[in-house]
């Protein structure tokens, strides 16, 4: 742990009732720096989000902003969230509806002098293009534009840490890519760190520089995008990030022998079974090729055209011999429906882990 | 541009027409170690206080003997249960009566006057059973308008003894009816209204005409809410005191007066007061029941404009005639005739009596309110911020106020104030040798306490349904931004809920103002409100003059009514126009 991290999260455990929500969980946010926390909904992220801004009750553990301990219920610190300065975030936004845009922004800036309060609001409001709202009334925006007065609200007061909770998830699809790429670019420009919960894998891979994976109150894995997408350390982690095709293997003289290949394992007993797997797009078809060479003979089965590329859905023999159905993401043109063709997957792309 | 829109100031739907909800809170900075929050202690010592009457009189009820209840329990107390009883069953099968078909007619069917009767059927509710009481009984006796004019159409001044006498138990209810109705019509109106299209239309596509669809659906539907309607037009009903002392008929409540106050003995009027309040207790459990069943009637969460029937012809003359009838004999009538005797007496509204009278119900009437409010925004805000058990308990038993009949709050506010006034007065004189009277009896502080008791409900569930529609994200917003919960409430949640609250406050002022046995017993000396001034004189038969404060009560009292039609015309699923 470093002293200047932004947030620190030690072993938080959290039980609502007699429900486990956060099971041992621990993470950094170092400054300037964007992290994801994501994961199925009722993993616990949420609570993990409401632990640090204090608004849930530290059971155990310890929380840090900026090497300064202010959760730990073991030392009876408890720092309530209005003395925290974080900032937050939400899915729907909660603009104060009395208070216009202006009213909103100043909300968290009562301790600074008139003059450079109305200054920094329209720094602020500048910032993330709201300039000339600042009068409005928060029911007259629209959602995007509601979004980014939420967000200039919680940078008005300079946070430690942004917390943001589902931030986009309130907003259309096609909205949601600009609001994204905009948010992004505020944060790194004012170098503000930043903790974003969410549930879609797709915008924890936009967004962060590190990922934190949870299932079940627990992190899964955690590291840069890239780490969690081509070296998951299990199925479920994979799975998450899109859609992967599972055939099986077992140890057979030092080797996982499964139908997409013979690959090599170091420490595996013979005999075990694995779990062998690829992303749909990591693979490739082509002629069928005889018995001994490299490649899995499949049917293809139907396809789907997606605009940027097709989807083919195969009919392949698993190790164990039963019929699975896997899907090929190709960019050129699919062979027809019933024609026999083989699979291929480059050995690096090749997922392998041990059955749980 | 005005910031509230799309926030109605819903709160509006009377208090008690609201379902009581499951408690929510945020779930911050729930202390688990330490004390609780001071908001949970302020939320405890209130809801104490508001607990207070009522345990005094159950510790008075079982904490002495009476001679006078084993007397009461041989003459009178049959009488009294029995006309309690009795004003029960027949006020309910009037509010049925009269306030389902209304409710049903209003809307799902079309009629000439319909959208005028949608809100004109609330009308009589402005006014208290006793004051359209002695204006029946100046209507309707001997020197009064009809025996008048049907004397001289019959030519037989000693001819009409058959007409039935007003001031009776059936009279009684009559005029219980005609004001308590509109609980009935309410509710049952927003259970017609909540029921899904597709329920009713599935049933006329398996063969029922729209009177068989209505028997065997749409009743049964809203059926948990009529109980609970008729479950609150009794609480008012077993509440009246001004009626039945009026029309001279002894129940329950006129026997906790003339036991306490006639024989002075408080023991036995507290005895008479559990009575009551078992019968109160019942119906309580009926009402809470009847809505959480009415939770289960939801058939559908979507709504689609409602089909209305067209009437035409002698049906539609019938529903305006059904629709018109409790609003003229409710409201209209009484009205005039009291107009018309506050028309006949000008001096009466230059006197400076019933200005200062007007004054001191105005007074009394605005402070209640204020208070009432600001309990029942503690109370909900603590609620919001720290769901505790504690807190739960607290509002749970705060809230039962509103079941208390005023004459048993009278006694238990009263009696706990007067020993301690006496030990006060005890101590000083022993002390000091000072002579301080009372301090707390027959003061404002008394009587504004036991409208706490009896009112809280009422803003408590506009408040806690307002605060219920601010999305905790608020409170988290503002607390991130570095607000501490004080300010959070001050600088958020009550500019929001501003027209709630107003609401609630008007709800309140317009039920002080018109309550009448706990004011009666509580109020200072000589001090005079619209409710006591009208019952001291129409008691000694000066209706002429009591028409003025009773006017003013019934002016008044259309304010919520206004606030409520203008409520169910804007919260409201499905309630379409005509297709």
């Amino acid at each position: 742990m470093q002293p200047h991290d932004a947030l620190v999260l030690q072993d938080l455990y959290h039980d609502y009732d007699r429900l486990r929500a956060v099971d041992g969980v621990s993470l950094s946010v170092k400054a300037g720096e964007v992290v994801c926390l994501v994961g199925p909904s009722g993993c616990g992220k949420s609570t993990v989000l409401r632990l640090a801004a204090g608004l849930e009750t530290l059971q155990s553990g310890r929380v840090a902003m900026r090497g300064e301990t202010v959760g730990d219920p073991g030392k009876r610190i408890a720092v309530p969230p209005e003395r925290r300065h974080v900032g937050l975030v939400f899915q729907d936004f909660a603009l104060f509806p009395h208070l216009t845009v202006g009213g909103n922004v100043s909300f968290g800036l009562s301790q600074m002098p008139a003059a450079a309060r109305d200054k920094r609001v329209r720094e602020v409001l500048r910032q993330v293009e709201m300039e000339s709202y600042v009068d409005a009334y928060p029911h007259a925006l629209s959602g995007g534009q509601q979004q980014r007065v939420a967000l200039a609200r919680a940078l008005a007061p300079e946070p430690s840490v942004l917390l943001l909770d589902e931030p986009f998830s309130g907003l259309d699809e096609r909205l949601r890519e600009q609001v994204r790429d905009d948010t992004l670019r505020l944060l790194r420009r004012n170098g503000t760190a930043a903790l974003l919960v969410t549930h879609d894998p797709e915008e924890a891979l936009f967004m962060a520089d590190r990922i934190y994976l949870m299932r079940g109150g627990r992190i899964v894995q955690s590291g840069p995008p890239q780490d969690l997408y081509y070296r998951p350390v299990d199925l479920f982690v994979a799975s998450f990030f899109s859609r992967v095709n599972e055939v099986g293997g077992i140890v057979r003289d030092g080797h996982v022998v499964s139908p997409i290949g013979r690959l090599s394992t170091p420490d595996r007993q013979e005999g075990t079974r694995v779990v062998v797997a690829f992303r749909p797009e990591a693979a490739s078809l082509s002629q069928p090729v005889g018995a001994d060479a490299d490649g899995l003979n499949v049917e293809v089965q139907d396809t789907h055209f997606l605009g940027t590329g097709w989807i083919v859905h195969v009919l392949a023999r698993d190790v164990e011999d039963r019929v699975v159905k896997l899907s090929v993401r190709l960019h050129g043109r699919p062979p027809k429906a019933g024609e026999k063709v083989a699979l291929k997957v480059p050995p690096d792309a090749i997922l392998m882990f041990s059955e749980t | 541009m005005n910031p509230l829109r799309g926030c109605p100031p819903d709160g509006i739907r009377l208090s008690l027409l609201s379902q009581p909800q499951a408690a929510t809170s945020v779930r911050f900075d729930a202390r688990r170690w330490g004390w609780p929050s001071r908001w949970t202690i302020l939320a405890c010592a209130l809801a104490l206080l508001i607990a207070a009457p009522v345990v005094s009189v159950l510790i008075n009820a079982f904490g002495a003997r009476s001679d006078v209840w084993q007397h009461l329990v041989e003459t009178v107390l049959g009488d009294y249960v029995a006309n309690s009883l009795l004003i029960m069953t027949g006020v309910t099968i009037g509010v049925l009566i009269v306030g389902v078909p209304a409710a049903w007619m209003t809307t799902l069917c079309r009629f000439p006057g319909q959208r005028l009767f949608d809100w004109a059927l609330l009308l009589p509710m402005a006014f208290p059973a006793y004051v359209i009481a002695y204006a029946y009984t100046g209507l309707l006796d001997y020197a009064g308008p009809v025996q008048t004019s049907l004397r001289e159409l019959v030519g037989d001044p000693q001819g009409l003894r058959w007409l039935p006498e007003i001031r009776s138990l059936p009279g009684a209810i009559l005029m219980l009816v005609l004001v308590l109705y509109p609980y009935v019509y309410l509710l049952a109106r927003a259970a017609f209204l909540e029921q899904s299209v597709c329920v009713l239309e599935v049933s006329r596509t398996l063969g029922c005409s729209p009177w068989t669809s209505f028997r065997r659906v749409a009743l049964p539907l809203a059926r948990p809410a009529i109980a609970a309607g008729v479950a609150l037009a009794l609480m008012e009903a077993l509440n009246d005191y001004g009626t039945v002392s009026y029309f001279g008929i002894n129940t329950l409540v006129t026997g906790i007066f003339r036991v306490w106050r006639g024989m002075g003995d408080p023991v036995a009027a507290s005895q008479i007061a559990i009575i009551l309040l078992l019968f109160v207790f019942a119906l309580l459990a009926i009402e809470r029941w009847s809505r959480g069943r009415a939770s289960y009637a939801h058939s559908s969460a979507r709504y689609r404009p409602l089909p209305r029937y067209h009437l035409r012809g002698w049906a539609a003359f019938g529903a305006m005639t059904g629709c018109a009838l409790p609003v003229v004999l409710g409201f209209a009538l009484p009205a005039a005739m009291l107009l018309h005797w506050a028309l006949s007496s000008p001096e009466f509204w230059q006197n400076a009596r019933f200005l200062g009278v007007l004054r001191n119900s105005f007074v009394l009437a605005g402070l209640a309110a204020l208070l009432v409010v600001a309990v029942a925004v503690i109370l909900a805000y603590a609620l919001r911020l720290h769901a505790t058990p504690a807190t739960r308990l607290a509002v749970r038993v705060a809230s039962v106020g509103y079941a208390v009949p005023g004459a048993v709050l009278a006694i238990g506010v009263l009696l706990p104030l007067a020993s301690l006034d006496h030990v006060l007065a005890n101590w000083a004189r022993t002390q000091f040798g000072w002579s301080i009277g009372l301090v707390f009896t027959g003061t404002l502080a008394a009587v504004t306490y036991a409208y706490l008791a009896r009112f809280l409900t009422i803003s408590f569930s506009a408040v806690e349904a307002s605060l219920g529609k601010i999305t905790f994200s608020m409170d988290l917003a503002a607390r991130s931004l570095g607000r501490s919960p004080g300010q959070t409430l001050g600088l958020v949640h009550l500019p929001i809920m501003r027209g709630t609250l107003l609401t609630a406050a008007i709800l309140v002022f317009v039920d002080v103002l018109k309550e009448l046995p706990a004011t009666l017993v509580l109020r200072p000396f000589n001090f005079d409100t619209l409710a006591t001034r009208t019952y001291d004189l129409a008691s000694d038969e000066r209706l002429v003059e009591a028409a003025g404060p009773a006017l003013a009560i019934g002016l008044v009292g259309i304010l919520p009514v206004y606030l409520l039609s203008r409520a169910i015309r804007a919260a409201r699923p499905g309630a379409g126009e005509d297709h």
